[in-house]
């Protein structure tokens, strides 16, 4: 399958994305980070940089499984798992990083230009079928509500991927789980994806609120650094129209949705069917 | 398509197996140290310091290690961002000669970075090897793997010819043969697992092939658990080295035995240091025009692969219940345990992946591949282009039949990987392998699920209706799949737009495979003409 190849060179070449990711670890200048974010940014930094350096190991490793169990889930037809949030009976803690309750505003000069709250983010194993295999997580936000507020010049783009580094540096040690703490090194094995259950995307403009996204559930894909939106809306606030679509990507650092299938257009007019469309932020 | 792709992955798949299990060393070189010898008073030598990110360092002196220094299980003790709160490991490596080449490694989760420094002041580092002249201290400051435009090396913070008693050599870009294929001849078999496992916990997946491919001959037959531990540890890197040997054997077109053979074949440059990390390896743009056809890789998957993945099968059939090792996987330098649920899983896993190497075998796969990537041909074009691709092979009947048994024994070896890790008692977080995120419904659903996919591969048999709503069920039957399924004559495949699939399928029963209670052509959400299936796929 001429496929493969595409595959196998994106499979290789795709390791570029590294310096992008690497560029990430290096920004971190959206707040002036105090004593203990320091500790906490050390040590997150080296996860994610282990977590990128092998983000291909990631994948792949990923895809075995899934080839491994796809007949599994061929039966159950409950593609893709969306279980994002696994059920634990255990008493203690597994999750190496753990933060509740997660605040983050983000300023250029004294001008606002990033807020944002979490209920909570942390660092789960990621299941495959009913396993667990060791140094395979997922990172898991809940309950994100982010504001962008676009310069007068409008040239910066939207970076959630960097809005997420920066929630996992903020914390402080109480929020970490015991074993993340005792250990002594925040070990966050490999994450092979983000999950985010419930994001608003919420963006201001020079004339005010301009574009609110919602989507029940979202995954961040790092390799290729996006946030796919599931079951979407974008409302704009100017013509309250409404873009329904079952699946959104957004390219972090960009300013603009693309929706590559079908979506629904809601407005006074009635609603109107289309497919592949860009949406700017 | 989609399913060729991630057969095609396994291979590689292999190869993130291959690091997942991946791992390094220790302080275990000193007997292999070459170089010295004679009685008298101790040759003169020098040393090299610095600090490391979290690494195995290495000193190699014209093909002999010299010296290393593992940082694993350390606390870190250099600060040098300037925080105050230590983040890296200090180095020493001692006794090194003086007179002779000598290149550092370092081995990093899998991945060894030559160190590089520029020799030539113009700011570029373009060698690996140095000498020393006299007994001196060589301090390299702190030593980065991750630098721009650099990818693959490692380069230091201080240039190590700053030292007026070290001076510069040409470039090495091979790597000593010592360092993927020790020696192995004397040592016994827990000195064998010792030396393997220290590689497993820096990723260093050929050399740990290497001593637990020794280890697991020297154990033959033997009833031990260093014997179950050296099928187990063999069947995994065995299986994890196939993506791991990307090296040049430097001879082109002699067939693709290796990974290292297909980059070779893509015109990846092949000097050793560019094929040891993952960053350091590059296609060229645009691709030769003789590369590798869809066949040829196709042909590696099923002659070289295939074997690999047979014999870890063998392997780990072989290991016994009680077999139980502690060990330190690499990517968080975690003890974990492995037991024989462990080995049910992979068993079952490889099982799973020679199931579809055989499935794949009886298709036509055809593909230009250096067409389709340097025209960017989209899945459209190439369906056009290729009539023949996943018709069925000429081999398809017997393909199909191994096909179907590896599918059956893998669903067999995963119920019973659940059954075993579901009864264990002992805390199960630390096992490799556990069940620790599941609920007991879940485990039960996971297993009816295993049931009827069994049941499916010999006929029709209503799935998925063992859940919470059983009006969910519908029927599948795999047999049809197996007996040999066309899937272009007639077409079975959807119209494609680009790279995405649209419309509906041409038979929504795939030839009667999938039967009352599914309809793959469903369209309501939203409708628009596409099967709604087809744009759930879309998703991540």
């Amino acid at each position: 399958m001429p496929l493969w190849f595409c595959d196998l060179a994106g499979f290789i070449s795709g390791r570029h994305n590294r310096s992008l990711l690497k560029e990430h670890l290096k920004n971190d200048s959206m707040r002036q980070p105090n004593a203990a974010d320091l500790l906490i940014k050390m040590k997150s930094k080296e996860a994610f940089k282990v977590t990128y350096r092998h983000h291909l190991i990631k994948r792949t490793c990923l895809i075995i499984m899934v080839i491994s169990i796809a007949f599994l889930f061929l039966v159950r037809l409950d593609m893709p798992n969306e279980s994002g949030t696994p059920v634990s009976h255990k008493e203690e803690s597994i999750y190496p990083i753990a933060i509740q309750g997660l605040r983050l505003q983000s300023f250029k000069g004294s001008r606002e230009t990033v807020k944002a709250v979490a209920k909570e983010l942390k660092v789960n194993p990621r299941k495959f079928f009913v396993f667990n295999i060791k140094p395979f997580n997922e990172l898991t936000i809940n309950n994100v509500t982010m504001e962008f507020y676009k310069s007068e010049e409008g040239q910066s783009g939207i970076d959630i991927g960097k809005t997420f580094d920066n929630f996992s540096t903020q914390s402080n040690e109480k929020s970490f789980s015991s074993k993340g703490f005792e250990s002594g090194a925040l070990n966050a094995g490999l994450i092979t994806r983000g999950v985010i259950n419930t994001l608003i995307l919420i963006i201001h403009d020079k004339y005010g609120l301009s574009k609110v996204v919602k989507a029940p559930k979202a995954y961040l894909n790092f390799k290729k650094d996006e946030v796919i939106f599931l079951d979407a809306t974008v409302k704009d606030i100017a013509t309250k129209q409404i873009i329904k679509s079952r699946k959104m990507v957004f390219k972090n650092g960009g300013n603009e949705i693309r929706v590559p299938g079908s979506y629904v257009l809601l407005s006074s007019a009635g609603s109107q069917r289309g497919k592949g469309l860009k949406i700017n932020l | 398509m989609e399913r060729s792709r991630k057969i095609f992955f396994l291979a590689f798949i292999l190869l993130g197996f291959l690091n997942l299990i991946i791992g390094c060393s220790k302080p275990e070189y000193e007997g292999q140290k070459g170089g010295g010898g004679g009685g008298g008073a101790p040759a003169a030598t020098g040393e090299v310091s610095g600090s490391v990110g979290g690494t195995t360092v290495i000193a190699v002196a014209d093909g002999d290690i010299v010296a290393s220094q593992d940082t694993s299980g350390r606390i870190p003790d250099v600060d040098n961002d300037g925080d105050l709160i230590p983040e890296s490991f200090s180095f020493t490596l001692e006794d090194i000669p003086l007179g002779r080449d000598i290149r550092i490694y370092l081995v990093v989760k899998g991945e060894i970075f030559p160190l590089y420094f520029d020799s030539d002041g113009d700011g570029t580092p373009d060698t690996n090897v140095f000498s020393l002249a006299s007994e001196t201290s060589v301090s390299l400051g702190f030593i980065d793997i991750n630098n721009a435009g650099q990818d693959g090396k490692a380069i230091p913070q201080n240039n190590p010819t700053d030292n007026g008693a070290v001076s510069a050599g040409a470039e090495a870009t091979d790597y000593p043969v010592i360092l993927n294929q020790p020696d192995t001849s004397g040592l016994t078999l827990s000195q064998l697992l010792t030396e393997g496992l220290d590689a497993v916990k820096d990723g260093w997946v050929l050399r740990a092939k290497t001593y637990f491919a020794a280890a697991e001959a020297l154990a033959g037959a033997s009833v031990s658990n260093d014997a179950d531990t050296a099928r187990f540890f063999y069947a995994l890197t065995r299986v994890a080295a196939l993506g791991a040997n990307s090296y040049s054997d430097g001879i082109l077109g002699n067939g693709l035995n290796m990974i290292g053979d297909i980059l070779d074949a893509f015109g990846c440059p092949t000097e050793d240091t560019r094929r040891s990390t993952i960053d350091g390896i590059s296609f060229p743009d645009p691709l030769p025009g003789n590369s590798p056809d869809a066949p040829a890789l196709h042909g590696f998957l099923y002659n070289v692969v295939r074997p690999e993945i047979e014999g870890a099968i063998s392997n780990l059939g072989a290991v016994s219940p009680a077999f139980y090792r502690e060990w330190t996987e690499p990517n968080d330098d975690e003890i974990v345990e492995s037991d024989y649920g462990d080995v049910l899983f992979f068993k079952a896993s490889f099982e799973a992946v020679l199931a579809y190497i055989f499935t794949q075998n009886a298709y036509t796969l055809n593909g230009d591949i250096d067409d389709i990537k340097n025209n960017a041909k989209t899945i459209q074009q190439v369906l056009v282009d290729q009539p023949a691709l996943l018709t069925l092979s000429s081999t398809y009947v017997g393909d199909l039949i191994s096909a179907k048994a590896a599918f059956d024994d893998s669903l067999v070896d995963f119920d019973a990987a659940i059954d075993w890790m579901d009864g264990e008692v002992d805390f199960q977080d630390d096992d490799f392998v556990n069940l620790s995120e599941s609920t007991p419904e879940e485990i039960i659903q996971a297993k009816a699920d295993i049931f009827d996919a069994r049941t499916s591969l010999y006929g029709s048999t209503m799935v998925n209706d063992n859940g919470s709503d059983p009006t969910e069920g519908w029927v599948l039957d795999m047999s049809i799949f197996f007996a040999g399924l066309d899937l272009r004559s007639p077409n079975l495949i959807p119209a494609f737009s680009g790279n995405d699939p649209t419309g509906l399928f041409p038979d929504p029963t795939a030839a009667g495979v999938f039967g009352a209670g599914i309809d793959l052509n469903e369209d309501d959400d939203p409708a628009d003409g596409t099967a709604d299936i087809l744009q759930q796929w879309l998703y991540y």
